[in-house]
C-alpha cells in the first residue's frame, strides 16, 4: 500500500464526509533508509508469534496471569471495541488481570502473537479501550517493558517483570508523571500534557532504568 | 458585520464538522460558537481565506476545552468523544496509536482536505515543518497497517 493509498483509506473513513476533492501532497521524498526501517518493521513482527508458538504455557510473558474470562463478557456494549477485537483475531477468551485504582485491565495475545489489552475503567462511561502492539518489539521485551494505554495520554498500562515503577518523561528528560506497579499493573491517573510525552521510562526497585522506550509503544487504542 | 456574516455563512458547516470529527456531539455547538465569537471579536486579523484560520481557533478552544474538561475528570478526556476512523476497524487501531500531533495533521489533510499550505496555518507552524509533519505521520500509519496486514489475513468486509 503506498502512502497516498493510506491517507485515500484514512478518507473513506471520515466519520464527518466531505464533498470536497482531496488535496493529496506530492509523495514523500523520504530518505531510503526511513523507507528501509518501514519494510524492515513489517517483516519483523512475525518474529513474536514464530516465538509465541514455543511458549504458549507462558502466554502473557509476565507473572501475573490473570483469571481466564470470555471476550464477550470484556467491555460489551460497545461495537467499535467488538469490531477490533475480531479484527485482530483475538480468540475466545483473556486474562482478568485485575483492578487497580479503578481501572480493570484484560490481556491476552491475538492469532499473530501480539499482546493485547483491555481496559475498563469501571466507574467511567467511555474510558474503555482495546489494542495490540503490532510492533517489532513486542511486549515484554528488552526494549519494552511498558505498555500504556492510552498511549502517551495516560500513565496506566501493564509492566514487565521486575519494573517497579513507570515514569513519563518529557524530551528535556524531565519527570511528568512516575507510577509505582502493582502486580505488572500501574495507574498514575494522571492525565499527561497533550503531546509533551516523549519517552516512557521504566525502573527497577533501586531505581535503576530498566528501559526508556520513545511514545508511543503502547497498543493502539481502540476506541 | 457583513464581512462576519459572510464567513459565518460560508464557513459555518465546515467549522461544525471540523469539531464534529473531534470532539463529542454534546459539546460541538459551544465549540463551533465559541470559535465564531472569536472570529467576531478579532474580524480585523481574520485573512482573505478564514477557514483555515478558523480551524485555527476551533482547535484552540478545543484544546481549552479539553484541558478543562480534564481538570474536572481527570480520566475521561483522553478517550471520550473523540470520533475515530468509521467502517475499519484495523485502522481505527493504527490510527489511535498515533500521537495527537500525528493524528492531526492526517486528519487536516484526509477529512478536511486541506493543503499543506492551509493545514501549517491550522497547526500554526512553517509549511516547510507541516510538510515534514505530514509525511512523516503517514509514514508512521502506513508503517503500522502495513505491519498489521502482513500478518493478519484480510478480515471480510474491510474496505482497502
Amino acid at each position: 500500500m503506498s502512502t497516498n493509498d493510506v491517507i485515500a483509506r484514512l478518507a473513506a473513513a471520515n466519520p464527518i464526509p466531505i464533498d470536497a476533492p482531496l488535496h493529496l501532497p506530492e509523495p514523500a521524498r523520504l530518505p531510503r533508509r526511513r523507507v528501509a526501517v518501514a519494510i524492515a518493521l513489517a517483516a519483523a513482527v512475525a518474529v513474536p508469534a514464530v516465538a509465541f508458538a514455543g511458549r504458549l504455557g507462558d502466554l502473557l510473558g509476565i507473572t501475573n496471569e490473570g483469571a481466564t474470562v470470555s471476550t464477550t463478557d470484556v467491555l460489551p456494549g460497545y461495537p467499535a471495541l467488538d469490531q477490533a477485537m475480531q479484527q485482530l483475531n483475538v480468540g475466545a477468551t483473556m486474562q482478568y488481570l485485575g483492578t487497580l485504582n479503578g481501572v480493570a485491565f484484560y490481556a491476552t495475545r491475538n492469532a499473530a502473537g501480539d499482546f493485547c489489552i483491555a481496559i475498563d475503567r469501571v466507574n467511567e462511561q467511555y474510558d474503555k479501550g482495546f489494542g495490540c502492539l503490532a510492533n517489532a518489539d513486542n511486549f515484554p521485551s528488552g526494549a519494552v517493558k511498558a505498555l500504556t494505554f492510552p498511549p502517551a495520554a495516560m500513565l496506566d498500562g501493564v509492566a514487565a517483570d521486575g519494573v517497579a515503577t513507570v515514569e513519563a518523561l518529557d524530551s528535556n528528560g524531565n519527570v511528568l508523571a512516575s507510577t509505582p506497579v502493582v502486580n505488572n499493573l500501574f495507574v498514575s491517573g494522571d492525565q499527561l500534557p497533550d503531546g509533551s510525552v516523549a519517552y516512557i521510562e521504566t525502573l527497577d526497585a533501586n531505581g535503576n532504568v530498566l528501559s526508556k522506550q520513545p511514545t508511543p509503544p503502547g497498543p493502539p487504542s481502540g476506541s | 458585520m457583513q464581512r462576519f456574516e459572510q464567513i459565518h455563512a460560508e464557513h459555518h458547516d465546515a467549522v461544525r464538522a471540523y469539531v464534529r470529527r473531534r470532539a463529542a456531539e454534546d459539546v460541538v455547538d459551544d465549540i463551533v460558537s465559541e470559535t465564531f465569537l472569536v472570529c467576531w471579536r478579532k474580524l480585523d486579523r481574520v485573512p482573505d481565506e478564514a477557514l483555515p484560520w478558523l480551524y485555527a481557533v476551533a482547535r484552540k478552544t478545543l484544546a481549552n476545552h479539553r484541558r478543562k474538561l480534564a481538570r474536572q475528570a481527570p480520566l475521561r478526556a483522553a478517550i471520550a468523544g473523540e470520533p475515530e476512523p468509521v467502517g475499519d476497524g484495523v485502522l481505527a487501531q493504527a490510527f489511535g496509536a498515533l500521537s495527537e500531533r500525528d493524528r492531526e495533521v492526517l486528519r487536516l489533510v484526509a477529512w478536511e482536505g486541506l493543503s499543506l499550505r492551509d493545514a501549517s496555518v491550522v497547526l500554526d507552524c512553517s509549511a516547510v515543518a507541516c510538510r515534514v509533519r505530514y509525511h512523516r505521520a503517514k509514514a508512521r500509519l502506513a508503517s503500522r497497517l502495513a505491519a498489521a496486514a502482513s500478518f493478519r489475513p484480510e478480515p471480510e468486509g474491510v474496505t482497502r
